[in-house]
């Protein structure tokens, strides 16, 4: 606790004392008193001094000292604060610190507990938008910030990974999937696919199967019609022999001699049979014949068909033996490149003669072979030429840098060593400290100084010419402008008074002229004419009357209202006087109010008159001495003339030493313009003895360098020397490398000339040759892998080939493939018709067996009818008594035996009836017409057969598109890899919504149930301070913004500062302030450290007097706790405080000590003074024209950079400008 | 891929190879690019085959034995099978036999319909058990494959006994009772059933992890998958090179296959004094994994445990995934995924104490939130059917939302108490 500070010196004190009570100290002073002093040394004195303290102006930093009694419970003991550190009031030792140190300095205290009336105000203005150091405990102090940002940045994930609308992470890697499933739709070909094309392919060649019959059914039809129109004579005939039996029979009859029946139908059945025999081997030669023709358009190749497995097991291979050619043809490439680059290597070593490389190049490389042991040797020889070689040129370099460098002889000017040392010691004379040199230069510089300060206290007097008064002081008696400054305000004061006189007077004859219009306007109304006549009215009317006469109606009326007028001109004309007695009253008031605004006029006129003549006799003063009048108080401008006296005299004391010390330099250039016309630097001195001096040094300097160049120059000659020696040394060795080698390589029969680079490079070169060649080896040995297997296969197809008839050269790859597809055609095509061929064969054979049969069934015919004969009769005879006999029986039976025939024809007896009815009804023209369409019909089948064969090509095409298409495992990889991104990112966001959602939940509850204790206090104080019109705070954090809200006692919520008057949001920030204090105040003591006092400037500048009153007591009750100190300016504050004390309060109040005057600190200027900075640019005293701000009421900061403008005022103001 | 012993005298060799899944995708990755790391990562499950294809033709084996699940059953490109018809077309030409039995993918996988396959391979039949005695190799090969999916029935019991005179193998997808790892129950049958059978070798499919289930006069083992595809599937995967001589115990030999592989990292980060400090820890054991891996790709997934008092800025995922990536490209590894399990040191931070307990409380309320589902609704209208067809994600699964919620909750007050 602190008790007692005293200020010596410190800022424009001297020696200030003030005590501090144990509560609440009110410290009283009028401004500029010092108050903000007091507050800048109890920071002081808690951390320190700033390198350039503010308060340094008038003493500096190493003499201010801020003095202290510190009262820490246990005993009081004395401090002192100095430049050096905290001291022992009774020592000289610096102690450390019995107040809290750590987690506080001067910003922290000067923000939080030493506190004026702008930082009070800044604080709690941050504090209601959510910033600051209060916005720290406000806002966070009861949960802290940590979960409230972790939700922020939970919301930022959860928003970019997903929402319902826009894009979003998840919706990119949705996109990307299902563009990959897309793609992998077009590029995938279903296994299901393939096995569907090899199902097509069977339906194709089942319909071509299909298809196949129904030709061949076609085609028996069509026969059938041929069979009808072949066999159309014979069945006519057969039906000529029905009608030619009936008219044999009536012949018969009458013949009567006819064969038996038996011999006549033998007869007639064999020679039917013979004929029959005869016509159908003619069918079955054409059936035969067709058969055949349809036989041989069957391209069933046997030979094919044989070696069918062979060909199906090469189909297979195929594809695998075309890989193997391309991977043999490239392994081929790969060698006779090596090969030509082993070659171009060796080209490299002399010529290569020309031919198969695969032969030339080991040739070549055996040829160049050099025995490993003698490559060796020859390397080794080869490395310690390029060794010593190297070591050669370094050493040649070394050589030629030291020859270069000794070549370099510095030419430098000489400089006798007498003349050296005499330079050195005048050089060292002029410089030394307390010489006369520096003594006149120190004189020289505080002559000026003084000149500069004097003349700013010249400005600060206010002189109309600066310079001329720094010359000559301006004439100016203290003791008569403080006289006449009194008078002045004497003047001031009366012409206030009179003023204020005139003013009253003013008002009052205002008022009694306004007093009496009113009255004016209401007055007027009846006269006494106006009664008289009205009487005279009346009196006429009653002159009748009273002459007897009998009223009539008429005369009764006039004469009751001239009696009421009459009367009404009486009772206006009493009212009237009253009115008129009163309007008289107000002119004479309104007459004396303008007589005594007529003397105040006057009188302040006179005041006038008077104040203007003291101040001219005051200012006339000032511009006697030629200084501006100063507009309000001149103590200033008299303190500052007190400046610039001291100024001036203490210049002249300067310009005195000056003069003196100049005959003791002027004795020294005279003896260095000597030596240095002596060194050659003529005129040299001419310019001075600084001048001088700098040609001295550079002729000491230059005498330096000489003797180090000189040295330089010897070891650079001896550096060569020893150069040249190494060299020699290096050279034979070179030579002695260079001999061994080529002894070697002549031993290795290398070529003449080849040098030990040449070696190297020709064994790099070989190297290379030798690793090429390896490689087409190796290549080569792979391709003749793959050949091999291919060759072997090509072989098993040229070999097939040859079999089979088609031109199959197995060394060349397209003619083996083109020799395999062609067999693979021709297997095709054979196995398809195979089928129908032998179909046609197996008729062809029936046909054959028929064709026999008709052959036997024409001998036996023969053999019956043979048999038939009769002794000696020969067969013509018969004949023709068969023809005869047989009559009847002989027709019937060649009916019966056509019958038959035509029944072995067509199959049976129903057929031949068939036939017997078809070719009967119709002409042979429709029976030819039938058989031509039939035709046509076959033909459309065999096409439908045809068209049938090209399905099954199409569907073979199909299968071999579906089964050669593109891989697409690739591409269900990457779907694989954007659906793990896609997983993942649902987790995360999954999560994440989770730990925002439980987050914010819990955030709103905890803010919900819990107040923060910090402003539950404040509210408490606001309450106090606004006798409850403002009942609590609260913190408003919504996430995006934080804002602090103010509840009125009616219950409603302002937030922000926007709806308070001035001294309500003041009040606010106050018992914010306090509350934190008292908080802050706690945290120390629970942390067993020592209290830190409360030191508050001002504070209560906008308060009214009920605020002041209320903000007393709470800083009152604060004080319990908390040692405070009050800074005010207004005795009423001082006088409202000490009445606390009867309420049980701890409260001192004391005077601020006033501060020396301007002259005081002129006087008392002994000790040096810190020159106060100017403010840059301006010339202006900071403090100065703080000062005069303060004074004009203006705002400005005490500390930091006084604004541009507030100094070009300032500078206006004084007509410095 | 390390050399093939010698085969010894008088004896089959085999290749015992199982799960190819091929041109199955890798699971997890995010972000490739399109380098030549990002080339063998989309294409491992090929560049796998075409080694265990090699490792065939340098053993000179006699027979490759693939145990089921050559394909993936919704995977339909007939390019696949092209690609696989080529590789085995490479073994035809090397006079190597090929001997496959379809699994619960192959059955319902179009391409295994519609492929024509060489004369070398031999496709067991799904009906019944099929022998396949090759007299010149003194070979005989049974088994059956799946006509459907879930097949339910012990095969193996309808297994025929074993053909004399020549070395006897079956091949058969299934469950065995005791194997590891979690995965369907289809022809489930014990180790018993298949030492009953009295094969010298019985070659197993279906569970990806490699495991040898009895040894003796009848070994028995899974040789795992070909090549890891997701992260649970780590280390080294490959087939066995297996001796056989009738009468004889089994020689097995396994070469690793994978051209990618796996890894999953368990780092410590505690005393990490910031986000600095953990990639610097999280480095060098990928720089580990890298080295161990040899120059085929690596894959990491990485999770850090232990107090730190970066655990807060950890639990900032999107940050530790940076931090992670950035570790991840200088060690020469891939990111699958990183999560953080790592705990504040102690409770800090500038919060009331009494809203970190509130929120840590509702945080664990979370996962027992039984309106999980809605609160999602929004997001799983645009994602959900598309992830959960995948098999990634189920949003209206509450038990996959509270797995979530009980992240969420861990990441936030892990968050809030490190002070963020």
């Amino acid at each position: 606790m602190l008790r007692h500070v005293r200020l010596a010196p410190y800022g424009a004190f001297e020696a200030a004392e003030i005590a501090l009570g144990p509560g609440l100290t009110v410290v009283v002073g009028p401004n500029e008193s010092g108050k903000s002093t007091l507050l800048a040394a109890v920071e002081d004195l808690l951390f320190g001094f700033e390198k350039s303290p503010r308060y340094a102006f008038a003493h500096a930093r190493a003499r201010l000292r801020v003095h202290a009694r510190w009262d820490d419970g246990s005993g009081a003991r004395e401090l002192v604060r100095s430049s050096r550190g905290l001291l022992a009031g009774d020592g000289d030792e610096p102690v450390p610190a019995p107040w809290a140190q750590d987690g506080w300095d001067r910003t922290a205290w000067a923000q939080r507990l030493g506190l004026d009336h702008e930082r009070l105000r800044a604080g709690g203005r941050l504090v209601l938008r959510g910033a600051g150091d209060l916005a720290a405990l406000v806002f966070t102090a009861h949960h802290g910030s940590g979960a409230q940002e972790l939700l922020e940045s939970l919301d930022a994930e959860a928003e970019g990974l997903w929402r319902p609308r826009g894009r979003s992470v998840l919706k990119d890697h949705l996109a990307a999937v299902e563009g990959l499933d897309a793609e992998l739709a077009r590029t995938a070909v279903r296994a299901g696919e393939v096995e569907a094309a090899r199902a097509a392919l069977e339906a194709a060649r089942e319909a071509s199967e299909r298809a196949l019959e129904r030709w061949r059914a076609e085609r028996a039809r069509h026969e059938a019609a041929e069979v009808r129109v072949r066999l159309a004579p014979r069945v006519r005939t057969a039906l000529r022999e029905r009608a030619r039996s009936a008219e044999l029979a009536a012949e018969l009859a009458d013949a009567g001699g006819a064969l038996g029946a038996a011999a006549v139908d033998a007869h007639a059945a064999a020679v039917a049979a013979r004929d029959a025999s005869a016509d159908a081997l003619v069918v079955l030669e054409q059936r035969a014949q067709r058969l055949s023709a349809d036989r041989a358009r069957c391209t069933v190749e046997e030979d094919v068909l044989a070696a069918g497995e062979e060909l199906d097991a090469l189909l297979q291979a195929r594809q695998a033996r075309a890989q193997d050619a391309d991977e043999a043809a490239a392994a081929r490439r790969a060698a006779a490149e090596a090969l030509r680059q082993a070659r171009a290597a060796l080209t490299e070593l002399g010529p290569v003669p020309e031919g198969a490389l695969e032969e030339v190049v080991p040739a070549v490389l055996a040829r160049l072979r050099v025995p490993a042991d003698r490559a060796a040797d020859l390397s080794a020889r080869a490395a310690a030429c390029a060794d010593a070689d190297a070591e050669l040129a370094r050493a040649r370099d070394d050589l030629a840098a030291a020859r270069t460098a000794a070549a370099r002889s510095a030419v430098t000017a000489e400089v006798a060593e007498d003349d050296a040392a005499l330079l050195r010691e005048l050089v060292g004379a002029a410089e030394r400290e307390g010489s006369a040199l520096r003594a006149w230069r120190t004189a020289l510089a505080e002559r000026d100084a003084r000149t500069a300060a004097a003349r700013a206290a010249a400005v600060a007097v206010g002189a109309v010419d600066p310079d001329a008064a720094v010359l000559e002081q301006p004439a100016l008696d203290d003791a008569l402008v403080r006289q006449r400054h009194a008078a002045l305000l004497a003047a001031g004061a009366e012409l206030e008074l009179a003023v204020a006189g005139r003013e009253r007077c003013e008002r009052a004859a205002r008022a009694a002229e306004a007093e009496l219009a009113e009255a004016s306007s209401g007055a007027g109304g009846a006269g006494e004419e106006e009664l008289e006549a009205a009487r005279a009215a009346r009196d006429a009317a009653l002159e009748p009357v009273r002459a007897g006469a009998a009223l009539d109606d008429a005369a009764a009326g006039a004469l009751l209202a001239a009696v009421a007028r009459a009367d009404d001109a009486a009772d206006a004309l009493l009212e009237h006087a009253e009115a008129a007695a009163r309007l008289r009253q107000l002119r004479r008031e309104a007459e004396r109010a303008a007589a005594e605004e007529r003397d105040a006029i006057a009188a302040e006129q006179a005041a006038r008159h008077a104040a203007e003549r003291a101040r001219a006799a005051r200012d006339e003063l000032f511009t006697a001495a030629g200084v501006r009048p100063c507009a309000q108080d001149p103590s200033p401008a008299l303190a500052a003339l007190a400046q610039l006296g001291a100024e001036r005299a203490a210049a002249a004391a300067a310009d005195g030493r000056a003069r003196e010390l100049r005959a003791d330099a002027d004795a020294q250039l005279e003896r260095l313009t000597v030596v240095l016309e002596r060194c050659g630097r003529t005129g040299a001195a001419d310019a001075g003895l600084e001048p001088a001096l700098e040609t001295a040094r550079a002729v000491l300097a230059a005498a330096a360098t000489a003797a180090e160049e000189r040295a330089r120059s010897t070891e650079r000659e001896r550096t060569a020397q020893e150069a040249a020696e190494r060299c020699a040394h290096r050279a034979e060795d070179a030579e002695r490398a260079a001999r061994a080698f080529t002894a070697a390589a002549v031993a290795a029969g290398l070529p003449d000339g080849l040098g030990p680079q040449g070696w190297a490079a020709r064994a790099r070169t070989l190297q290379v040759a030798v690793e090429r060649a390896d490689a087409a080896g190796a290549e080569l040995a792979r391709a003749l892998a793959r050949e091999e297997r291919a060759g072997a296969f090509a072989a098993a197809v040229a070999d097939v080939a040859a079999r089979l008839g088609v031109a199959c050269e197995a060394g060349r790859a397209e003619s083996v493939g083109a020799a395999l597809s062609a067999l693979a055609e021709r297997l095709r095509t054979s196995r398809a018709d195979a089928g129908t061929a032998a179909a046609l064969e197996r008729q062809l054979a029936e046909v054959a067996d028929e064709r026999d049969r008709e052959r036997a069934r024409g001998d036996a015919a023969e053999a019956q009818l043979a048999a038939l004969r009769g002794d000696g009769e020969e067969l013509p005879a018969l004949a023709e008594r068969a023809a005869r006999s047989a009559g009847l029986l002989a027709a019937r039976a060649a009916e019966e035996a056509e019958l038959a025939a035509l029944a072995a024809e067509v199959g049976d007896r129903d057929a031949v009836a068939r036939l017997l009815r078809e070719v009967g009804s119709r002409t042979d023209a429709d029976l030819r017409t039938d058989a031509e369409q039939l035709a046509a019909a076959a033909e459309a089948a065999h096409e439908a057969w045809a068209q049938a064969r090209e399905a099954v090509g199409r569907a073979e095409t199909e299968l071999e598109r579906l089964t050669s298409g593109a891989d697409a495992n690739v591409l269900a990889a990457r779907r694989a890899e954007a659906l793990a991104e896609l997983h993942a990112a649902t987790e995360r966001y999954v999560q994440v919504d989770l730990q925002r959602t439980v987050l914010r939940r819990q955030l709103e509850e905890f803010s919900a149930a819990r107040e923060n204790p910090l402003l539950v206090e404040a509210g408490r104080v606001l309450a106090v301070l606004t006798a409850g019109r403002w009942t609590g705070l609260s913190a408003v954090d919504d996430g995006g913004s934080r804002r602090l809200a103010v509840r009125r006692g009616d219950g409603e919520v302002l937030e922000g500062v926007e709806g308070l008057s001035e001294g309500t949001a003041d009040q606010v920030f106050l018992a914010l302030r306090l509350a934190a204090i008292a908080a802050e105040h706690r945290r120390l003591v629970d942390a067993g450290r020592g209290p830190l006092p409360v030191v508050l400037d001002d504070v209560l500048m906008t308060f009214d007097e009920p605020r002041t009153g209320a903000a007393l007591a709470a800083l009152a009750e604060l004080a319990r706790d908390v040692q405070v100190v009050l800074l005010t300016h207004h005795a009423d504050v001082a006088e409202r405080a000490a009445g606390l004390a009867g309420d049980g309060h701890d409260v001192t109040v004391t005077r601020l000590p006033a501060p020396p005057s301007a002259g005081d600190l002129a006087a008392g200027a002994a000790a040096p003074a810190r020159a106060a900075r100017p403010s840059r640019g301006t010339g202006a005293d900071p403090q100065l024209v703080r000062a005069w701000a303060r004074g004009q009421g203006l705002p400005v900061a005490d500390r930091g950079r006084v604004s541009e403008q507030l100094v070009l005022d300032y500078l206006a103001a004084h007509d410095l400008s | 891929m390390s050399a093939p012993a010698p085969r010894p005298p008088g004896a089959v060799r085999v290749v015992h190879a199982a799960d190819v899944h091929l041109d199955s995708p890798l699971r997890g990755l995010r972000r490739l690019g399109d380098d030549a790391v990002a080339a063998t990562l989309r294409a491992a499950t090929r560049g796998a085959l075409e080694r265990l294809v090699a490792l065939c033709e340098d053993s000179g084996a006699d027979a490759l034995l693939l145990a089921g699940d050559l394909y993936d059953g919704t995977w339909h490109d007939y390019a696949t099978g092209r690609f696989f018809t080529r590789q085995v077309q490479r073994l035809a030409d090397s006079g190597v036999r090929v001997f496959v039995v379809s699994g619960n993918h192959d059955a319902e996988s179009q391409i295994t319909h519609s492929l024509t396959l060489p004369p070398n391979v031999h496709r067991l039949s799904v009906d019944a058990p099929e022998t396949v005695v090759e007299e010149h190799l003194g070979l005989a090969v049974h088994g059956q494959g799946y006509r459907t999916r879930a097949v339910s029935a012990n095969l193996a019991a309808g297994y025929p006994g074993r053909v004399p005179g020549v070395v006897n193998v079956g091949l058969l997808h299934a469950t065995v009772d005791g194997s590891q790892g979690e995965h369907e129950r289809y022809a489930p049958c014990s180790v018993t059933d298949l030492t009953a059978l009295g094969y010298e070798y019985v070659a197993l499919g279906h569970v990806h992890a490699r495991e040898v289930l009895a040894e003796g006069a009848t070994t028995v083992a899974y040789s795992g998958n070909l090549q890891g595809r997701h992260p649970r599937e780590t280390g080294a995967k490959g087939a066995y090179v297996v001796d056989l001589v009738p009468g004889e115990r089994a020689r097995l030999d396994f070469h690793a296959l994978d051209v990618a592989r796996w890894e999953s990292l368990d780092v410590d980060v505690t005393g990490a004094a910031d986000v600095a400090e953990v990639a610097g820890a999280l480095h060098r054991e990928m720089l580990g994994a890298r080295e161990a891996a040899g120059d085929r790709p690596v894959v990491v997934r990485a999770r850090l445990h232990g107090p730190t008092a970066a655990a807060a800025a950890l639990a900032d995922t999107e940050r530790l995934r940076q931090e992670a990536e950035q570790a991840a490209e200088a060690a020469g590894v891939v990111l699958e995924k990183v999560e953080s399990r790592a705990r504040p040191p102690r409770a800090g931070g500038g919060d009331d104490p009494e809203l970190l307990e509130a929120v840590r409380r509702a945080a664990q309320a979370l996962a027992g939130d039984p309106a999980l589902t809605q609160h999602v609704r929004g997001v799983r209208n645009d994602v959900g059917r598309l992830l959960k067809e995948a098999d990634l994600l189920d949003l209206g699964d509450p038990r996959a939302l509270r797995a979530l919620a009980e992240r969420a909750a861990e990441d936030l007050t892990t968050r809030l108490a490190g002070g963020r």
